[in-house]
Parts: structure tokens; C-alpha cells; sequence
């Protein structure tokens, strides 16, 4: 008759766990003394991250142009694509989502596949970044290190590899450059943006870019995480600390998580003038898709974009709907064009373990059977 | 650090020691008021005030479990994490929690919340209105700084250059930053309402004195003073909107949620475990919430909010620009101008070390064809010396071979002449045969003519000769 007693002996058992948890987690906490790539082998950090204490793999700056930087992985196969993978992230966050750590490396994957790879390292934009534009970075420094590659492999044309913004970037290039892009490969890459199934579209059609520029410089990057973080605000700012409480008791699970975080936060400021026409031309204007984006005064025309294109996208991603990266292809002038789709959000993409052992071999795949 | 975690895991121990057992003092407590209630009993008023006691007791012990977290926290890991996600790790929420933990424990009858607990974590307005203005940025527009405090540092900056400590032009500036800390301290939509209309009140006001040369500011500068406070009031009324509909809404989501705690307990399956109330609190409330910000209205006030906060703030930084004038300390616009400039001439490089690797690359491709027509040159040259030395070796065999030909006709003339000459002595000696020949022909044939004369007068006899072909 007394449901009372059994109830509460349950929630107090429940509620024993979770404290015990919770003491678990502390003595972690303190323990675990430094938040490293979860990969220990001596080498030193590389620099190029403030949160990672330790690469998680090898590799070698071979090019710079003041904070931006070029790095070339260390081969981890015997036989070797051909024609490098230049991989561009995008300027929110970091790079080191794609080797987070030995398990969740997408980098490492492609590695282990035969792929040689270079990536884009944009760096942490500062002041004297305010007025760098999307023609700074795009024809400047992207264009700089695929002339880069081509010169040191002497070959005619790179495979380009986009993740997010950097997809956006890389598609911009390979119209206006696409002698020099042999395979195209976007990943969560926005290009339309008017669905309106994401907040952030309907958000940024509605407040004034230009007043947002000139009040900041830089925009924070703490002001972007935000934004992204009101996407799923009780979910991203409670639920997922109250979940950590669980996994607290395991070291090893409370420092993926601990990793995950640290990226999570590591948000670069966003320079001002490239900030001002991404949201103004594209996020307001939709101007890609309509064939009237201007960079450099050159008219980009995705029509160009003729070279063999494999466009990945998630599912369930909230930060770019599949609906915008889908759009692509109905804009580009290539007969050659592959979807791959996974049933993931925008980073699972790059760590859950479903994408970890499939993504990496269907992109070498794709590629290998177009060199 | 080895007795700090030393420390801190004893501390530890104990707390779950002490929570075990004040739990399980108020669960005893619990049981013995249900069976009273259930069997009618009245209670005494000392039971009830163990009761209380109790559960403020428990209270007061998962607060301070939540405080020592995050003190914990940030001791051990504030130079090893971003200072942000420590901002997010916020373990008070444990203490919330358990509030509500209690308050929504099934009882026997359907009876909720015994102990008349409300408010706490179920309205989210509190946490929603962090995300206005103490800490998101994205809301507030001021990044991580408070708005107030940025305010605190201009007009500290003003003061300071101005040196008018104490003046009426300080009073107005102090009272402006007042009025604008308790706008955004307030606790509730209609409070902050109630301030922002004060607040117009004052700046009409303000807006007389200004004007009046006794404030000790030039125009210029009390322009801009009126400027900032026209756009403060923007600000505050685009504020006051959206706090109350971050209140509307979270009223909504606040009684969804009670709801779906009432039909759990209702189907007899409570919602007793943390995580469980937690993912329940986190999804009908996010449900609620994004119900209401992916409407086009929502984005337009959002817009308006946020546009506001830009323009205060960039009249803000022309003020603090005003303040740092007469200092040496380099200005923002300065700054930006050297920037700009110092961005044009890397672009310029840029540009600059292209058009010189185009050159660089035309001057290797003239240079290779230079050099590649001086390679045909020499190589021509050479064909032609070793065309000449060719002929002239051809011409030297030719004249060999002729010579040679000379040698072998001459010989073969000489071999020809004595052949000839053979021919002719052997001729001749033939003809000397011939008309030795002949001779004896003549000679046989006088014979044979004087034989005949013979034999005609001589008996006849035949006679057989052999001739010989000479």
C-alpha cells in the first residue's frame, strides 16, 4: 500500500550513485593532470592550439603567411595518393575537431588510407586581422598554398577537401580557380542559405551586420559560440553537464569529454570584414546561389565548378540544415557528383563513432578512382 | 596539491556520509507523516518542525556540496580548461535540483509538492535572463564584459580625463549608471518595465541640464552624452520587450513541464532520478523555447535588441574616444587607420610578389627559349662543321677513289695497250703464220700443179692429205 517507502529508498539509491559519482569525478578531476591529445608518445605541443597540450598526429609547418599556416601531415601508409588533399576548415573554432584524438581522427583515418594531406590553419584572428576580407583569405591565402602544393609535387591541379565555412571558402575557390581543383570534396558546407529549417538563417536575416562590425572589429568568438550554443540552449548549457555527471567516475570517458569541451570553447574572434559580407552576402543576401557573389571584383560563378564534386552532409545537423549544403550540386557545372549522408549532427560528423570507420575509406575511395 | 585532494576527497567523504544519513532522516520522517495522514492522525507541531528542519538541513548540504564543487573545479582546472566552459560548469544547479527533487517525490493520494515548494528550477526565467545579459553576449551585445561594467569603466574614464569629480556632470553620470544596473538586475519583466519608464523620465530631464553651461562640458561633448542616452532608452525598451517574453515563455514552458511531472506521477512512473528530471526539464523547456525563437518575430526582436546594444555601444566607444583625447594613449580610430594601412600594404606585397612570380615565370620561359635557341644555333653549328667535315671527308674519298679509278683505268689501259699489243703481236705473228701458211699452200700447191704434171704423165696413183685449219 505504501508506494512512498520503495519510491524514495529507489530515488535515494538513485541519488547515492550520483554523489558517489560525483566524488569519483572530483578525484578525476584532480588526477587527471593535463588535458592532452590522449596520445602520449613525447613529442611536444605544437603551439598552434591553446587547449591541446599535445598533437594527436604528426606534423610539419612547410608554409606560413604571418598567423596562417600550412601544415603537411606525416604519412602513416605505405602507398601514397598522388595528388594531396588540401583540407580548409572553417574560422569558427578550431581544426583540431578533425584530431580531437587517436580514436576520433578523421585526419588520422585519411592518413591510414593513403591520402596526403595538407591543412589550412587560419590561427587566432587578433586586431590586426580586422580588416582582412574573404578575398584576403580565399584568393590570398588559399589560392597561395595550392599554388604551394602544386609547385612542390609539380602537378596541375590539387583535390580540395572543405569542412563548414571552410567548404564555403573552398567551393568560392574552385569556382574561380577550377583548373586547379581536381576532385572537389564539401563536407557540411553551407551554400544555400535560405532554408529556413536553421535558427541561425532565420536569426541572421533580422539584425544589422554592418552596426555588428563596426561596434566590435573583431567579432567575439564567445559571441558566436553563443549563438550556437541558443540553438539548443537547456540541452547545451544543462542536460549535457548533468550527463557528465555520469561519466565522471570513468577517467578516460571524463576526458573525452573534458577534450570535446575544450574545443567546444577554444572560438577564435571572427575578423571583422570577412564577417561583415559571410553574413551580408550570404547569409542575408543568399548571393552563391544566385550567381551574384563578387570577390576581388570577380563574379563567382558555381556553374565553373566542373571537376568530379563528392558532397557530405548530416542528417541532422542544426548549424547547417542538409537542405543548404544539399543545394549544391544543383548549381555547379560538374557531370560527376556524388552525395554521402549520415545520420549525425554537424560535429558528429567528424567524432561520432559512426562516421569513424566508414567516412575516411569512402573519401579515398571517391578520390582514388579519380586520379 | 597532494593535500589539497587529500583534503578535498576527505571532505568528500564525510559529505556523503552526512547526506546518507540526513536522507535517511527525512525519508523516516516522510513515512511517519504519511501513515499519520493516512490513518487521520493529527501531528504535533514540534514533528513538523523536525520536518522542515530536516529538509532545509538537506538543503543546506547539497548547496554546499554545489559551492565546493565548482570551488574545486576551479582550483584544480581553472589554468587547464577555457575560462567559458567553467562558466558553464556551474554545479549549483545540483542544489536547484534537489529542491525540486523533493517537492516532486510521489506521495500516497496524489499528493504534490507537501511542503508548498515552488519557484527554483522550474522557472527558467532566471537561467533564461542570464542569457540576456549577465553572460551570453549574443543577447546582449556587449560580449563578455556586463554592460554595466563597461558603462562603469567609460564614464570612470571620463571622470578621470574631465577631472570633474564631484560636479553635477558626475552626478548625472553616476545616476545614469544606477538607473541602467538596476534595469538590468531586476528580476522580473514588469520591474524592468518599471525602470525603463523611470528611466525615460530621467533622461528628459537630464536632457534640460545638459544644455546648461553651469555642467562644466563643452557641446560636443554633452551632444554626445544626450546621443548615448537616447540610445539607452532604445536599448532598455528593446530589452524590456524581450525579458517579457523570455518571462511569457518560460511561464508556458514552466507549466508544461509541471504538467508532464503531474502525468508522470499520475501513470505512477515519477520522475524521480536526476538525469531523468533533468532530461525532462531540458527538453520541455527547449521544446517551448524554440517553439517561440524560429519564428520570424522572435528574429526581428532579437534583430531590434541587438541592433540597439551595437548602437549604444559603437556611442559608447566615440565617447570613451572623446575621454582619451587629451592622453597619450593611442586611440581606437588611430589604431584601426594604422591597420588598415599597414593591411593595404601586405595586400599590395601580395599582389606585388604575384606580378613578380608571373614575371619571374615569363623571364624563365624567355630565358629557356633563349637558351634553347642558342642550343639550336650550337648544334646547327656543329651540324654544319660536321656536315663539312663530312663532305670534305667524302670529297677526300672522292678524290681518292677517283685517283684510285685514274690508277686502276690507267692500268687497265696499260693492261688493255699490252693486251693490244699482244693481240697485235700474236695478229701478226698469226699473220706470219697465216702467210707462212700461205706459203706452203702456194708452195703445196705448185707441188701439187707439178704432181699433176707428173701423175699425167705418169702412171695414176691416189694420194690422201690431212689440212690443217690455220
Amino acid at each position: 500500500m505504501l508506494t512512498f517507502p520503495n519510491k524514495f529508498k529507489e530515488s535515494l539509491e538513485d541519488f547515492t550513485k550520483f554523489s558517489e559519482n560525483l566524488k569519483k569525478g572530483v578525484e578525476n578531476l584532480v588526477s587527471l593532470d593535463e588535458l592532452s591529445a590522449g596520445f602520449d608518445d613525447g613529442r611536444e605541443s605544437c603551439g598552434s592550439c591553446k587547449n591541446c597540450r599535445k598533437c594527436c598526429t604528426e606534423k610539419e609547418l612547410v608554409f606560413r603567411d604571418g598567423k596562417r599556416t600550412l601544415y603537411r601531415y606525416s604519412q602513416r601508409s605505405k602507398k601514397v595518393c598522388s595528388v594531396p588533399v588540401l583540407m580548409v576548415y572553417a574560422m569558427v573554432n578550431r581544426y583540431t575537431m578533425l584530431d580531437l584524438q587517436p580514436n576520433r581522427s578523421m585526419i588520422r583515418n585519411l592518413l591510414d588510407q593513403g591520402q596526403d594531406l595538407y591543412l589550412i590553419d587560419w590561427g587566432y584572428t587578433d586586431r590586426m586581422d580586422r580588416f582582412m576580407t574573404m578575398e584576403d583569405y580565399i584568393d590570398g591565402f588559399i589560392n597561395d598554398c595550392v599554388d604551394f602544393i602544386r609547385e612542390q609535387h609539380q602537378i596541375e591541379a590539387i583535390n580540395l577537401l572543405g569542412v563548414c565555412q571552410g567548404g564555403t571558402f573552398s567551393a568560392i575557390y574552385a569556382a574561380l580557380y577550377p583548373e586547379k581543383v581536381k576532385n572537389f570534396i564539401p563536407i557540411v558546407t553551407p551554400i544555400d542559405f535560405d532554408p529556413k529549417d536553421s535558427l541561425l538563417n532565420v536569426w541572421a536575416s533580422e539584425f544589422d551586420a554592418d552596426l555588428m562590425v563596426d561596434a566590435y572589429g573583431n567579432v567575439p568568438g564567445d559571441m558566436m559560440n553563443n549563438a550556437y550554443m541558443m540553438l539548443q540552449p537547456f540541452t547545451l548549457s544543462v542536460n549535457k553537464y548533468v550527463n557528465m555527471v555520469q561519466i565522471m567516475e570513468d577517467a578516460d570517458k571524463l576526458a573525452d569529454f573534458l577534450r570535446m569541451e575544450a574545443w567546444i570553447f577554444d572560438s577564435p574572434d571572427q575578423p571583422g570584414e570577412t564577417l561583415r559580407q559571410f553574413l551580408k552576402d550570404l547569409y542575408q543576401g543568399n548571393k552563391l546561389v544566385k550567381g551574384e557573389f563578387i570577390l576581388g571584383g570577380r563574379k563567382v560563378n558555381l556553374k565553373n565548378i566542373t571537376m568530379p564534386v563528392l558532397n557530405i552532409y548530416a542528417d541532422f545537423d542544426t548549424l547547417v540544415p542538409p537542405a543548404s549544403s544539399k543545394a549544391l550540386l544543383g548549381h555547379i557545372g560538374s557531370s560527376d557528383t556524388q552525395e554521402l549522408t549520415y545520420p549525425v549532427g554537424h560535429i558528429g560528423m567528424f567524432v561520432s563513432g559512426k562516421t569513424q570507420k566508414t567516412l575516411a575509406p569512402k573519401i579515398a575511395e571517391w578520390i582514388n578512382a579519380r586520379i | 596539491m597532494h593535500d589539497f585532494i587529500k583534503q578535498q576527497t576527505d571532505w568528500l567523504k564525510t559529505w556523503q556520509e552526512s547526506q546518507e544519513s540526513l536522507t535517511k532522516q527525512y525519508a523516516g520522517l516522510s513515512e511517519e507523516w504519511t501513515k499519520n495522514i493516512l490513518g487521520g492522525k493529527k501531528k504535533e507541531p514540534d514533528f513538523f518542525e523536525g520536518w522542515f528542519k530536516s529538509q532545509g538541513d538537506l538543503e543546506e548540504q547539497f548547496r554546499e556540496f554545489g559551492q565546493r564543487m565548482n570551488e574545486m573545479i576551479s582550483n584544480v582546472w581553472s589554468n587547464k580548461i577555457p575560462t567559458d566552459m567553467l562558466k558553464y560548469m556551474n554545479t549549483s544547479f545540483i542544489e536547484e535540483y534537489y529542491k525540486n527533487w523533493l517537492s516532486n517525490i510521489e506521495l500516497p493520494g496524489g499528493i504534490k509538492n507537501p511542503l508548498g515548494m515552488d519557484g527554483g528550477w522550474q522557472q527558467t526565467t532566471n537561467f533564461l535572463r542570464s542569457y540576456l545579459e549577465k553572460e551570453n553576449p549574443f543577447f546582449s551585445s556587449f560580449s563578455n564584459a556586463k554592460i554595466t561594467e563597461q558603462m562603469s569603466r567609460l564614464f570612470g574614464m571620463l571622470q578621470g580625463t574631465l577631472g570633474n569629480e564631484g560636479t553635477a556632470f558626475s552626478d548625472i553620470t553616476r545616476n545614469y549608471q544606477n538607473m541602467f544596473s538596476k534595469l538590468f538586475d531586476s528580476t522580473t519583466a514588469q520591474s524592468s518595465e518599471k525602470l525603463a519608464e523611470g528611466f525615460d523620465v530621467w533622461v528628459k530631464e537630464i536632457g534640460k541640464q545638459l544644455s546648461a553651461p553651469k555642467l562644466g562640458i563643452n557641446r560636443e561633448l554633452a551632444h554626445d552624452i544626450s546621443q548615448a542616452l537616447v540610445l539607452s532608452q532604445d536599448y532598455a525598451k528593446t530589452y524590456v520587450k524581450m525579458t517579457r517574453l523570455v518571462e511569457s515563455t518560460s511561464r508556458k514552458a514552466g507549466i508544461r513541464f509541471q504538467t508532464k511531472l503531474s502525468e508522470a506521477a499520475i501513470n505512477k512512473k515519477p520522475v524521480n532520478k536526476f538525469a531523468d528530471f533533468c532530461a525532462l526539464w531540458a527538453a520541455e523547456n527547449e521544446a517551448v523555447f524554440l517553439e517561440v525563437m524560429s519564428t520570424q518575430e522572435f528574429a526581428k526582436l532579437q534583430g531590434d535588441y541587438v541592433d540597439a546594444g551595437h548602437r549604444l555601444k559603437i556611442q559608447w566607444n566615440k565617447l570613451a574616444e572623446k575621454a582619451l583625447e587629451p592622453t597619450p594613449i593611442a586611440l581606437k580610430r588611430d589604431l584601426d587607420l594604422a591597420i588598415a594601412e599597414i593591411h593595404q600594404m601586405k595586400r599590395d606585397l601580395r599582389t606585388f610578389r604575384r606580378e613578380m612570380q608571373a614575371v619571374q615565370k615569363e623571364v624563365l620561359l624567355a630565358r629557356g627559349a633563349q637558351a634553347a635557341a642558342e642550343e639550336d644555333a650550337e648544334k646547327a653549328k656543329l651540324a654544319v662543321k660536321t656536315a663539312e667535315a663530312a663532305a670534305q671527308e667524302e670529297l677526300q674519298k672522292a678524290k681518292a677513289l677517283v685517283k684510285a679509278a685514274e690508277v686502276a683505268a690507267r692500268e687497265e689501259l696499260k693492261k688493255a695497250k699490252e693486251a693490244v699489243q699482244a693481240a697485235e703481236l700474236a695478229a701478226l705473228d698469226e699473220a706470219k703464220k697465216a702467210k707462212a701458211a700461205e706459203a706452203a699452200v702456194l708452195e703445196m700447191a705448185q707441188r701439187v700443179t707439178a704432181d699433176t704434171k707428173t701423175i699425167k704423165t705418169a702412171p695414176r696413183t691416189t694420194t690422201k692429205t690431212k689440212s690443217k685449219n690455220v
